[in-house]
């Protein structure tokens, strides 16, 4: 049955009724678009996520990611979705020009993702963890750390990873013991063990950028003693090639109940002499620097409930419009014709609640979004700080009211 | 969808369990509900607080204007004066009592809070509603805007009420989960 993927008319509304995205344009970074590129944005992520995702969809949730002991397979159409995704530019539409993007507000970009989501599954799952990690890198990594890994990132020849959970330490990070040990050259060996590291391996990519929480010998104990480094699955030559194995091993995959396309990997860092790691900004400010990175997650997993909520609930309606059963109760006459299931005042109840979870769920995350975009985009500093202090204070309800409602 | 819902050849069985992980990571629910408590409302004199309540707040004097969503607005103010006196009491509870105590119910203080937000979001798009069907649109827009309608009131009839259930939890720092012990399960 082809369902819709969103609801069309419900984003339209969304993104220009209640929010005004159309009064973007008058900032200066969005100064070349208008509502019709903001619409071709759209459209294209919809295309591909017809044309690409789609078709693959269901494999990718019954054909999980296997590992022989070498290498990560993937059923292997999710490669050329995901390139689809590369070279139209949708998967860094946010970034600026000169960093290869489109300069595209996030709010658009948002509402293009929920198509390749709602089609993907978590297959976009490994772009949007690259582009998160390149922002944080961006934000807090030196220039040479940009250069190297930031750019291939954003070109999409590097995925990224956020690298933080160990088997002894979860939601308590301030526990964690993967070691960090200063070389003579400036860089760190790291040792140690991580895992549910989503995107951890596979073959999408020709390296893969971890950004790894680790303790350095010495630092004090709890979340005061953490530091942040890029731990690359490949070193790289003076040109910038692939080099020499950087030590970073798969000690094995897991396997999940959903979001099945993604990889999640136990990986066991510098076995032997200890992977080479690149120190991010400060020794023992490292989780403060990955807040940048968990502040944005935290918004792209409510954002991903709060779609499959939209996705869910479209595909009931569809479904409850076709579906021939019963009658009413006023009805006796069993040679009257069946109604239509969602003729029935109960399952017209479990739609209106699916709505009100999914289209309220949905309102939040976009506001979240814009509120991302007003803290660096907005008119004036004082409007910047204030859109700024909200999203701060809501994103806790941002991450966990789409989660928790949204199915 | 009945049993069609729950058999994979539908996707919607899939949607499920691809959200199941949503809740766990980047912080499970439990951890951003502390998070909020102990970190988010009380900082800076509860400037972000205040400001995510002025926003509210807004929204309430705007929506005065439409005859018709009266109903919502003294439901939307009657929440929110029960999310303040909420957060009066269990920051004060904080402040006294024990805090392990005082923070046992802390999910309930997130959920209080996401569904007065939720509540407000659908207060501003029942205004946008209201506003484009007396401009008298098109058929296929008069169902939708009236579809945007029904939900809101759906979302004040059904589940907004639930906050008070919370609300009485918290205010009164209720101690069944707190009093638990380990051996008793
Ligand atoms: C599919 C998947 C993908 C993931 N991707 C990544 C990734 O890419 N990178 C990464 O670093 N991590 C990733 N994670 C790890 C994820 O962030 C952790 O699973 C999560 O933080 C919870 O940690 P835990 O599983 O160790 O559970 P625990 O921390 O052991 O928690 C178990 C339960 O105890 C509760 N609890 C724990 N501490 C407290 C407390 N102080 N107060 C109240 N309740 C508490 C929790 O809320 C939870 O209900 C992923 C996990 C999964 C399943």
């Amino acid at each position: 049955m082809p369902a819709t993927l969103m609801n069309e008319r419900d984003l339209e509304f969304l993104l220009y009724e209640l929010f005004d995205s159309e009064g973007l344009i008058t900032r200066e970074r969005y100064q070349d678009h208008d509502r019709q590129t903001f619409n071709e944005v759209i459209n294209t992520a919809k295309t591909i996520a017809e044309k690409h995702f789609l078709p693959i969809r269901q494999k990718l949730d019954t054909e999980q990611p296997t590992f022989d002991g070498t290498k990560v397979h993937i059923v292997p159409e999710l490669k050329t979705a995901i390139s689809a995704v590369i070279e139209s530019g949708i998967g860094s539409a946010t970034a600026d020009y000169d960093l290869g993007g489109m300069q595209v507000p996030p709010i658009i970009a948002s509402a293009a993702g929920a198509f390749l989501s709602v089609a993907g599954g978590v297959g976009m799952g490994y772009n949007m963890l690259t582009t998160a990690n390149a922002n944080l890198l961006q934000a807090h990594g030196s220039d040479e750390l940009i250069d190297t890994w930031v750019k291939p990132m954003r070109e999409g020849r590097f995925m990224g990873t956020m690298a933080m959970t160990e088997p002894g330490s979860g939601s308590g990070l301030g526990d964690l013991i993967t070691k960090a040990v200063k070389g003579d050259d400036g860089t760190y060996r790291i040792s140690g063990n991580k895992i549910y590291i989503s995107g951890g391996d596979h073959d999408l990519s020709e390296n893969i950028v971890h950004l790894v929480l680790a303790r350095i010998q010495g630092a004090p104990k709890g979340v005061k003693g953490i530091s942040l480094f890029v731990v690359p699955k490949f070193l790289l030559n003076d040109d910038g090639s692939i080099g020499e194995d950087n030590e970073v091993a798969l000690a094995g995959l897991f396997h999940k109940m959903g979001g099945r396309a993604q990889t999640s990997t136990a990986l066991s860092f510098g076995e032997k002499n200890g992977s080479v790691g690149y120190l991010v900004g400060e020794e023992n400010c490292g989780l403060k620097y990955m807040f940048h990175m968990m502040n944005e997650a935290r918004i792209m997993v409510g954002t991903g409930a709060a779609v499959i909520a939209v996705a869910g609930y479209q595909y009931s309606v569809d479904y409850a419009k076709n579906r021939p059963q019963g009658r009413l109760p006023s009805c006796k006459d069993p040679l009257s014709p069946m109604v239509n299931i969602i003729e029935h005042a109960d399952v017209k109840r479990m739609l209106l609640a699916q709505k009100a979870y999914a289209e309220g769920a949905m309102a939040l995350v976009l506001y979240g979004t814009q509120l991302s975009d007003d803290e660096h985009t907005a008119d004036t500093e004082e409007l910047r700080q204030h859109a700024h202090t909200l999203l701060d204070f809501l994103t806790p309800i941002i991450k966990t009211w789409p989660s928790e409602y949204g199915h | 969808m009945g049993g069609h819902g729950y058999i994979n050849e539908h996707p919607v069985e899939m949607f499920y369990r691809d959200n199941r992980l949503n809740p766990i990571h980047e912080g499970t629910t439990g951890i951003q509900s502390l998070d909020l408590l102990t970190r988010k409302v009380p900082m800076n004199k509860m400037q972000g607080y205040k400001a995510t309540l002025h926003e509210i707040v807004k929204t309430l004097d705007e929506a005065k204007h439409y005859s018709s969503l009266q109903p919502m607005t003294e439901q939307l103010s009657e929440a929110l004066a029960t999310l303040s006196t909420t957060t009066e009491a269990v920051l004060t509870a904080m402040a006294t009592k024990n805090i392990d105590l005082a923070l046992s119910n802390s999910v309930k203080y997130l959920e209080l809070f996401g569904h007065v937000i939720i509540a407000w979001l659908w207060l501003k798009q029942s205004i946008v509603a209201t506003k484009a069907l007396a401009e008298k649109p098109h058929q296929a827009d008069v169902h939708f805007y009236q579809g945007k309608l029904q939900a809101a009131q759906y979302f004040y009839r059904f589940e907004l009420p639930e906050i008070n259930v919370w609300s009485k939890l918290l205010t009164q720092t209720d101690s069944t989960s707190f009093d638990m012990q380990p051996e008793w399960f």
